[in-house]
């Protein structure tokens, strides 16, 4: 149950979220930015264009075949992580709507 | 989405198939539901409106891609992405509500039944804990609320922002992405080690202490089962982005 004068705690919860959101963003792409990663350069040939990257994927870069290439044990595991994080969604979901329906709305 | 991750400017390599711009628009709107319906799910509280927005928009993406439309990102990133965003949002926000609206009647009630069924830090003693003159909201461990901070603070809006930039095929979102799985990992073994030092309170619920592992164990088996998965992924969508951003900033395109 949704209470107006609640508000002030939320306002600031969603000023300090968006907040912190923004500063991680901007911290990773700077950091980031300065080739956590390895370099474009040392991953491609000089004077190459970005299109070579996907030769001989015929350029279809959103194709990639990486999916066939990998082991079984990845592939399990990765399913796996997905069957348990769309668990995890529901559950979260479920479980407050059922909870309010047994024991109704609780006040501090 | 990523739009913008095939460049179809840059050589006959990435010339498009030809599809029908009804086919393209289609696809886009399946890849938008499938990430509306994620944030949805992520709210937790919205959640039960965003499952059926995910699975419509799968379809439609899938049903675009069978009549030719070209996907803009790998299906297997979108999918983990889209469920890293949606995994990450549930706990950001969960936990956000307990650490600054303790005392408001969702965040009481959602303690509650948490607390009431799986977790009892959640039930004992919430809204108690005085910090100086002011009443600190929500659970009243000094471990856990510690925790919470810490993840409010850092684990979870990093995961988030790693995801987002994941799917954007930014070129620091890949290693952000497995930085923040290992943070994540040693986040919970401090946290289950937390709530097994306190016992008594913890798993004094209806579940008792299989309940507890079964609900809070899911919440990190799926992101560190990732794990191979993020060594292993074709690396090329991240470098091709870097690569393009690299030649824009030598002037070179």
């Amino acid at each position: 149950m949704f209470r107006l004068a609640d508000l002030d705690n939320y306002i600031p919860m969603i000023l300090f979220d968006v907040g912190v959101l923004l500063f991680w963003w901007k911290l990773m792409a700077l950091l980031g930015d300065r080739r956590m990663l390895p370099s474009p350069e040392s991953a491609m040939a000089a004077g190459s264009q970005p299109g070579d990257l996907y030769a001989d994927a015929g350029g279809k870069g959103g194709q990639d075949g990486t999916w066939k290439n990998f082991p079984t044990i990845v592939k399990v595991t990765l399913v796996l992580a997905l069957v348990v994080s769309f668990g995890i969604l529901l559950e979260g979901a479920l479980l407050m709507p059922w909870g309010v329906l047994v024991w109704g709305w609780q006040t501090p | 989405m990523t739009d913008s991750l095939v460049n179809r400017q840059s050589g006959e390599a990435l010339t498009p198939t030809l599809v029908s711009l009804e086919t393209e628009k289609k696809q886009r709107k399946g890849e938008r539901l499938f990430f509306l319906g994620v944030l949805l799910m992520g709210t937790v509280f919205a959640g039960p409106l965003g499952l059926p927005l995910v699975i419509w928009g799968a379809l439609q993406t899938r049903a675009a891609q069978r009549q030719g439309a070209t996907p803009t990102i790998p299906w297997h990133v979108a999918l983990v992405g889209g469920f890293t965003i949606g995994d990450a949002a549930a706990n950001f926000l969960g936990w956000s509500i307990e650490m600054f609206a303790g005392r408001a009647i969702i965040t009481h009630t959602a303690m509650f039944i948490y607390g009431t069924v799986f977790d009892g830090g959640y039930l004992h003693g919430v809204n108690t804990t005085q910090l100086g003159d002011a009443v600190l909201g929500g659970v009243n461990s000094p471990g856990e609320k510690a925790l919470i901070i810490g993840a409010v603070l850092v684990v979870w809006p990093c995961r988030l922002a790693a995801a987002w930039g994941f799917m954007k095929a930014k070129p620091w979102a890949l290693g952000w992405m497995i930085t923040s799985t290992w943070m994540l990992l040693v986040f919970w073994v401090i946290w289950v080690s937390n709530a097994v030092i306190d016992t008594e309170n913890r798993y004094d619920t209806y579940m008792g202490v299989a309940g507890w592992f079964v609900f809070n164990g899911v919440y990190i088996i799926g992101p560190i089962l990732m794990i191979p998965y993020l060594y292993l992924v074709d690396h090329r969508p991240w470098l091709l982005k870097a690569h393009q951003t690299s030649l824009a900033s030598t002037g070179k395109i």
